[in-house]
């Protein structure tokens, strides 16, 4: 029994997985049984009732035989038109189903691994071997006759529509001479069109696979993550795994074939690191390694400590790409990434499979396999279009939540989602081409989402600044102004500010923007005023007003309406300048770079990393509930006065109280500070006689 | 976008003769705004390629965003008699039989766009209740949201709205369970008070005045000084 064989008959269960590996790969081999422009014999009369699928039935009768491509087709196909199909006179529109037989000869049927069909079609097919039904294409399931349509229709059979028939599907080849029987049915009765051709190669052995995209972590919560990978060649999928690198534990297999293998782990504990290895059947294609190792989140109730790494209009697959990524890469050295965002435009210029491939799978490849990404779309990713649809290759490329799994709630769709990480919650929406509307989807679901919140931590993301003077101006009329900038602005910060959104990141302008502490603001720049700006200055614990300060929910939804900064980091792969002055903006730069977000329990502090791999922007937001004021600084003066410094947080109300007697207190405020400032200076003026004099600093 | 038709106009000057590339520099027209010079551009990509259906879809586009509705149906069923299955061209004509009151023809559309095996973004599922329910019919409204959320999974997108349509259809017990199965998606007030109005809507006529949303707390002040 050869290594294939082993397969098929004992790969249910382990004493079959062990087998497996024992054998290793043969050599493969593939051959073309039938070719693509293979002569067929074709009816337009309704065979229902008629056995016309066996090898035994007589097709000498029929029209043919004619070289494919058959067709009833204008259009240039990417095969030779070779034999036209007849119409019904009586409409002179084509049949509604066609019926093809051909024959080929297969030689080592027992040796086959796989049999690849490759086929222009149009519209749908049910392909019958040796008289066994194999596969449906564009067909409903159930019964199938003359007058049963297609479910799908195409537009022009300008694509191939490839298949592969592995493991038990391959029963019904036999040695010798197969007869292979289609029909193909119309989408509806006024089509005007029907091609079909098929072409069919056979593979021997396993085939020898490697790796052409991955690995790459996606859609992760805390039980789960998704493992995807590319190869060459159609092959199965395999992924070992476990929290010990000694000695992965667990094997997920999936032994249908192709290219694309996306492989879902579950029952995972949270907050645990996994190390995992992935490949084909037999051999293991990446890992096991202390590079490959995936995260699972921490609970929502967790404290845990999270880096995230924000990314914006990276995709440029240039030095200034990677010069930013090198930056990060040096500045986190080993330390864990939990999550990294990826503002959009994440593959320049149309958004393309190989766009991808060369702007993300070859720019990322260490962090990709250690790390989940979670993108937003940009306008390059959809070249510019603004159907909403799901064709972009974006969305074949990314797993993304749809159904709350990761957290938040269901949105239905993976244009938009979101997940939890711990304690944090991040919003990806999609500002390119979902309805942008108050009554949208989009908006009904982001209130739910909200609404659902208790994680201490808000974060949205997406790709069109609702704030910029950037390379795109978010004031109507201004230069690069795009109409998404001003919609997202209208009509989702409201709601994003009233769920208590604490940061909100953006690309599409090229540099990097940040702003004070905002809310309320909904208009272009010129409405701009003081009373949008919840707390000034720098946000850096270290000078000015010290960290922006926000209440804490505690556990329950988080408070609305009390601040969010607003960030631009579009400069990951690009700077285009602009004004650069607008109002909102605490900084704005036109330097290349990336943004770092740490998560310390009730702080967050973020970074602006440059491509030098030094900071030049940075601040804290501190959610209340910590950070007890202190007194410090205590001096005597000349007439007996005490003067002393508080150390406090900026707009707190702050009682600053004494007594001469600890043992039995009788706390006396001298004064109430009402402090912009975390450091003011306090003055006792009726401290001299005494003795001894204590003090306190509380919170009303 | 500027950037990006400033590179197509510099491709067509050295190869005039690309249909494509004179629909995607039409699409960016659109996306300016610049209708007339989207049109143009479109009838110089149909003179190139004659019946080819992804250009009467984009004079479609454009003719709904100017809108010209009548002319963007008219060419959205051109595209749909070159090729019957283009999802993007029934809806477009979907939205503006919706916007000229032509209900039945906009429903009638968007019923084929769901019925496809693709699956359907949220959004035309609650499009399609929205015209229903303008049409006189929150009950089929309803049936159609729940199709939408046996697809997609229990969005609140298509949940919430259901149950605004139930009590609408005059289908209290069916809002007040869709209400329960929405509650973990929103606030205490709001499901206290949508709540509320439902069961006095059972014990009262519908013109009763509707409660409005319960008050939330205030939140704690914060003092900013001058």
């Amino acid at each position: 029994m050869n290594c294939l064989n082993f397969l098929r008959h004992y790969l249910l269960g382990p004493i079959g997985l062990i087998g497996l590996f024992l054998c290793g790969p043969d050599q493969a081999q593939a051959v073309t049984v039938l070719p693509l422009t293979a002569p067929w014999r074709y009816t337009t009369t309704n065979l229902d009732a008629v056995p016309w699928t066996t090898s035994a039935y007589n097709d000498t009768a029929w029209s043919g035989p004619g070289n494919a491509l058959l067709y009833i087709e204008e259009t240039t196909l990417p095969a030779p038109k070779n034999t036209a199909l007849p119409t019904n006179v009586s409409t002179s529109l084509p049949w509604r189903t066609y019926y093809f037989r051909t024959a080929f000869t297969l030689t080592n049927a027992t040796g086959l691994w796989s049999v690849t069909f490759s086929n222009l079609l149009d519209d749908g097919a049910v392909y019958y071997l040796n008289g066994v039904e194999v596969k449906r294409l564009r067909m409903d399931p159930g019964l199938i006759t003359n007058a049963t349509f297609a479910n799908t229709a195409v537009g022009d059979a300008t694509n191939y529509d490839a298949f592969t028939l592995a493991g038990s599907a391959l029963t019904n080849f036999v040695e010798g001479t197969n007869v292979l029987a289609v029909e193909v049915h119309q989408i509806n009765a006024i089509s005007t069109d029907v091609v079909f051709g098929a072409s069919l190669m056979a593979s021997y052995g396993w085939p020898d696979s490697a790796l052409t995209r991955g690995p790459y972590l996606q859609s992760s919560t805390t039980s789960s993550v998704v493992i995807r990978w590319r190869t060459d060649v159609a092959v199965a999928s395999r992924v070992i795994y476990g929290p010990n690198l000694a000695s992965l534990e667990f094997t997920n297999l999936d032994l249908s074939i192709g290219t694309e293998h996306i492989v879902t782990l579950t029952n995972l504990q949270p907050d645990t690191r996994y190390f995992y290895a992935v490949g084909d059947a037999a051999t293991n294609l990446a890992g096991p390694d202390a590079d490959h190792f995936f995260l699972t989140h921490p609970l929502p109730q967790s404290t845990k400590d999270l880096r995230v790494w924000v990314i914006g209009d990276a995709g440029t697959k240039n030095a200034n790409q990677q010069a930013v990524r090198n930056a990060f890469t040096n500045f986190n050295g080993t330390n864990l990434v939990h999550a990294w965002l990826q503002l959009g435009d994440n593959a320049y210029d149309n958004g393309t499979d190989a766009e991808h491939q060369a702007a993300v799978f070859n720019m990322y490849p260490t962090l990709l396999r250690s790390s989940v990404t979670w993108p937003a779309l940009g306008n390059h990713d959809t070249a510019y279009g603004t159907a909403y649809v799901d064709t972009y290759p974006y969305f074949d490329i990314f797993t993304l939540p749809t159904a709350g799994e990761a957290g938040g709630a269901p949105s239905g769709t993976e244009h938009y989602y979101s997940f939890d990480l711990g304690m944090a919650h991040f919003i990806c929406l999609d500002s390119m081409t979902a309805s942008r509307a108050t009554n949208g989807a989009m908006a009904t679901w982001l209130r739910s989402d909200l609404a659902m919140n208790s994680n201490r931590w808000t974060v949205a993301y997406w790709h069109h600044p609702p704030y910029s003077k950037g390379s795109h101006d978010s004031d109507p009329g201004g230069p690069g102004y795009d109409v998404q900038m001003g919609e997202l602005r209208a009509n989702f910060l409201p709601i994003l500010e009233a769920g208590g959104v604490d940061l909100v990141l953006a690309g599409h302008s090229h540099s990097y923007e940040r702003s004070y502490l905002l809310d309320g603001h909904y208009g272009t720049s010129d409405t701009f005023n003081s009373t949008n700006v919840v707390q000034p200055g720098s946000g850096r614990e270290t000078n000015g007003l010290g960290a922006y300060l926000k209440p804490d929910g505690l556990g329950e939804s988080p408070v609305g309406n009390r601040g969010a900064i607003y960030i631009v980091a579009g400069s990951s792969g690009q700077v285009s300048g602009g004004a650069l002055n607008h109002v909102a903006m605490f900084t704005s730069q036109n330097v290349l770079g990336s943004l770092v977000l740490d998560f310390h329990t009730n702080r967050l502090e973020a970074l602006f990393l440059p491509t030098n791999g030094v900071p030049n922007d940075w601040f804290s937001l501190i959610k209340e509930g910590a950070y007890p004021p202190q007194l410090t600084n205590a001096s005597v003066l000349p007439g007996g006065e005490l003067q002393f410094t508080v150390l406090s947080r900026a707009y707190r109300t702050n009682i600053i109280e004494t007594t001469s007697n600890l043992l039995v207190p009788d706390w006396m405020a001298i004064t109430t500070n009402l402090s912009t400032n975390a450091v003011f200076e306090v003055l006792d003026t009726a401290a001299p006689g005494f003795t001894n004099r204590f003090y306190r600093v509380r919170r009303p | 976008l500027d950037l990006r038709l400033q590179a197509v106009s510099r491709q067509l000057s050295t190869n005039a003769t690309d249909a494509a590339l004179w629909l995607e520099r039409a699409d960016l027209h659109r996306q300016h705004r610049d209708f007339l010079a989207a049109l143009t551009d479109l009838t110089t990509a149909e003179q190139l390629r004659p019946r080819w259906a992804p250009v009467a879809l984009q004079r479609a586009r454009v003719l709904a965003d100017a809108g010209q509705l009548a002319g963007a149906i008219q060419a959205a069923s051109a595209c749909l008699t070159l090729d019957e299955g283009n999802a993007d061209a029934r809806v477009i004509r979907a939205r503006c039989c919706a916007e000229l009151g032509q209900l039945t023809a906009a429903i009638a559309d968007m019923d084929l766009v769901l019925a496809a095996p693709v699956r359907p973004l949220p959004d035309l599922y609650l499009e399609r209740a929205r015209w229903q329910s303008a049409a006189g019919k929150p009950a089929a409204a309803v049936q159609g949201l729940d199709a939408g959320l046996a697809r997609l999974g229990r969005t609140p997108s298509l949940l919430l709205p259901a149950i605004e349509y139930a009590q609408q259809a005059d289908d209290i017990a069916g809002a007040l369970a869709r209400l329960e199965q929405a509650r973990r998606f929103m606030a205490g007030p709001d499901y206290e008070c949508t709540r509320s109005n439902l069961l006095r809507q059972v014990t009262s006529p519908k013109s009763s005045p509707p409660l409005t949303p319960a008050v939330t707390p205030p939140a704690p002040t914060l003092i900013i000084p001058p």
